[in-house]
């Protein structure tokens, strides 16, 4: 290539008239490679953003889909992780401080004051404690889950208990128990193999695969805490109230092994029958309601 | 707990066949067996409603027989003498299921009678649902794609025979493997053996060895019990034990095949009638039938259990009142 320049240097582009150095940059022997024009690259990345503003047209379903699915997952399950962990902490610490009030006042405080007392004194330790357990009874079950299920199984609280479960149909209602959501729902576990766990009531904050997450009740005058019960090798009892003043309760019972499921997931799913080895427990072991009979 | 799982309800009703039928129980109770179910055979000829064709093969008797026989009042009968039953024997101790073994010849001869004998509207149900094939045919139904295992949940025990020769099939390992994966128990009878006529307990031994053969030992799959037509064939614990050492099994399968595997195939059974694909279970036990309507806070109103709340349990009520005056 070298030659083949000087030649034409010397011999073609001198006997031409004019510049001679900007003929030369117009035949250069090398190719010269450059990025691809930025214009193009930008037409791109407008598609998947949305246009702010006065947006006339029906906006396409695949300009929503987001792409950083996974990273959002992830940050959500960390802070509730977090949030679980922070909140037992922070309830040992009011333990802590109460036992030390009592010491001195030679009193013991209501679960009422209890609350009242830190929220004055130790505004950071309060804001971190889980909400307490009527708080929660109030605002999720009675507002919440209630109306819901009554609207999901049609049951009308106006007409006496009788005439309402009359009408209905038992199998339709297992059915559509199967598919519901149990976010606010108050349970009970009547039968376990951890023994530790039995007799735990609580209302549920977040119904994720593989567990429940519960707020305790506790009879004894002390903090509520947040648990998270297995639903592997455990059995629920729920209930769905069926007059007004929740005097009459339909009972009902979830099998935790074969429960597990992510609430969006259970919408499509077809359930099936399998081999009842895993279950066993079901028959041999004790229950909530033999014991309590026989005491 | 000790089951039994197979005690043959008699085929012509009468005082006598159901006074027979009273003393085995009775026995049994004194065996201390608690889990007992009242077995319903269904014959071919029971279910199967011929064409037209197959009509005019047949001759005048058996036409007559046809018409005559009538499979709901039959099983109406049947439900009414099980309540009977129940209600003698619900203060001692005794736990009765119903049970019904649906013989195969032909699979194509069934016809819609599993789904007639699992629907949900159906107020009678039987708590288990077993098979007995009579030829290689009705064995292979229950593997075929078409046949039960596309609903296999509807069946819980496969039986056999064990009184004559298994005609034409040979039990494979890889068929009852399959089998049993999938929750289904294989039963072994033992009152074959008491019986001396025509050679039937040597036939018993030869057939029983064969499925304990196949069944890999009868570790998880095998169930044992009596079919026993007469109070003087039932044994108890250590008897049964002697008759399956005799047959080649190990010392610690005994309890397995008399207490747990019965009474997982039972918990199958009893949660396809209560539950729905053993997710939600409505009641509070599933073993037991109406035995909490004793109890004064429990009643059952179209199949639904409600719970009534007592003074005690408004201490909720009373919290949440005063939290909302503060």
């Amino acid at each position: 290539m070298n030659l083949s320049g000087s030649f034409v240097k010397e011999v073609l582009l001198s006997k031409s008239k004019g510049d001679i150095d900007s003929l030369e940059e117009r035949i250069k022997p090398h190719l010269v490679v450059a990025p691809l024009q930025k214009k193009i690259l930008k037409a791109k990345n407008d598609k998947f953003e949305l246009k702010k503003g006065n947006h006339n047209g029906p906006i396409l379903k695949h300009l929503l889909k987001q792409n950083s699915y996974k990273v959002t997952n992830k940050i959500s399950k960390i802070a509730l992780n977090s949030y679980i962990k922070g909140s037992k902490i922070n309830v040992k610490k009011a333990k802590g401080i109460i036992s030390k009030k009592n010491k001195l006042n030679n009193t013991v405080l209501s679960k009422q004051k209890m609350y009242a007392c830190i929220e004055k004194d130790h505004a950071e330790v309060f804001k971190s404690l889980p909400p307490s357990y009527e708080k929660m009874y109030e605002n999720l079950y009675l507002k919440m889950w209630v109306p819901y299920i009554h609207q999901v199984l049609k049951i009308d609280i106006s007409k006496s208990y009788k005439e309402t479960l009359n009408k209905l149909n038992l199998q339709v209602c297992l059915l559509k128990l199967a598919i519901s959501d149990y976010n606010g729902c108050k349970i009970k576990i009547t039968k376990t193999e951890n023994k530790s766990l039995m007799g735990k009531e609580g209302i549920v904050i977040w119904d994720s695969q593989k567990s429940f997450i519960i707020v305790c009740k506790n009879e004894e005058d002390t903090f509520n805490e947040i648990k998270i019960i297995p639903k592997k090798k455990s059995i629920f009892e729920i209930r769905v109230p069926v007059s007004i003043d929740i005097k009459e309760e339909v009972i009902f019972h979830i099998i935790g092994d074969r429960f597990q499921h992510r609430s969006s997931d259970r919408v499509g799913k077809k359930f099936k029958n399998k081999n009842t080895k895993d279950i066993s427990y079901y028959i041999f072991n004790d229950d909530l309601y033999k014991s309590s009979n026989s005491s | 707990m000790q089951c039994d799982l197979n005690v043959p309800f008699p085929q012509d009703v009468t005082d006598e066949s159901i006074k027979q039928l009273k003393l085995t129980l009775s026995t049994l109770i004194e065996l201390n067996y608690t889990h007992v179910a009242i077995n319903k055979n269904l014959t071919p000829e029971m279910y199967h409603q011929p064409s037209k064709k197959q009509k005019q093969q047949m001759t005048q008797q058996q036409q007559q027989k046809n018409e005559q026989y009538n499979l709901k009042n039959d099983l109406d009968a049947f439900f009414k003498y099980f309540e009977q039953l129940e209600n003698k024997f619900s203060s001692k101790n005794l736990k009765l299921f119903s049970r019904v073994t649906v013989e195969i010849d032909d699979p194509n001869q069934l016809g819609s009678i599993f789904i007639n004998l699992n629907a949900p509207s159906n107020p009678n149900r039987f708590d288990l649902v077993a098979i007995l094939p009579l030829s290689e045919k009705g064995l292979s139904f229950l593997t075929n794609n078409n046949g039960a295992s596309s609903n296999s949940a509807s069946i819980d025990i496969l039986t056999f025979d064990y009184a004559n020769y298994f005609n034409g099939f040979h039990l494979k390992h890889k068929t009852m493997n399959g089998i049993t994966r999938r929750g289904i128990k294989v039963e072994i009878l033992y009152s074959g053996i008491f019986n001396m006529s025509n050679q039937s307990n040597l036939k018993f031994v030869n057939n029983a060895k064969q499925v304990v053969r196949c069944c890999r030992k009868g570790i998880k799959t095998c169930i044992i019990s009596s079919g026993a037509k007469k109070n003087t064939n039932v044994r108890g614990k250590i008897a049964v034990e002697s008759i399956l050492s005799f047959l080649g099994l190990k010392a610690d399968i005994y309890s397995r095949m008399l207490k747990e595997n019965p009474l997982s195939c039972l918990l199958n059974g009893r949660l396809r009638v209560r539950s729905y694909q053993q997710t939600i279970v409505s009641g509070i036990d599933v073993m037991q039938k109406n035995d909490f309507i004793d109890e004064e806070s429990l009643e059952t109103v179209n199949g639904f259990v409600v719970a009534k709340r007592e003074i005690d349990d408004n201490n909720d009520d009373e919290h949440v009142s005063k939290k909302q005056k503060v």
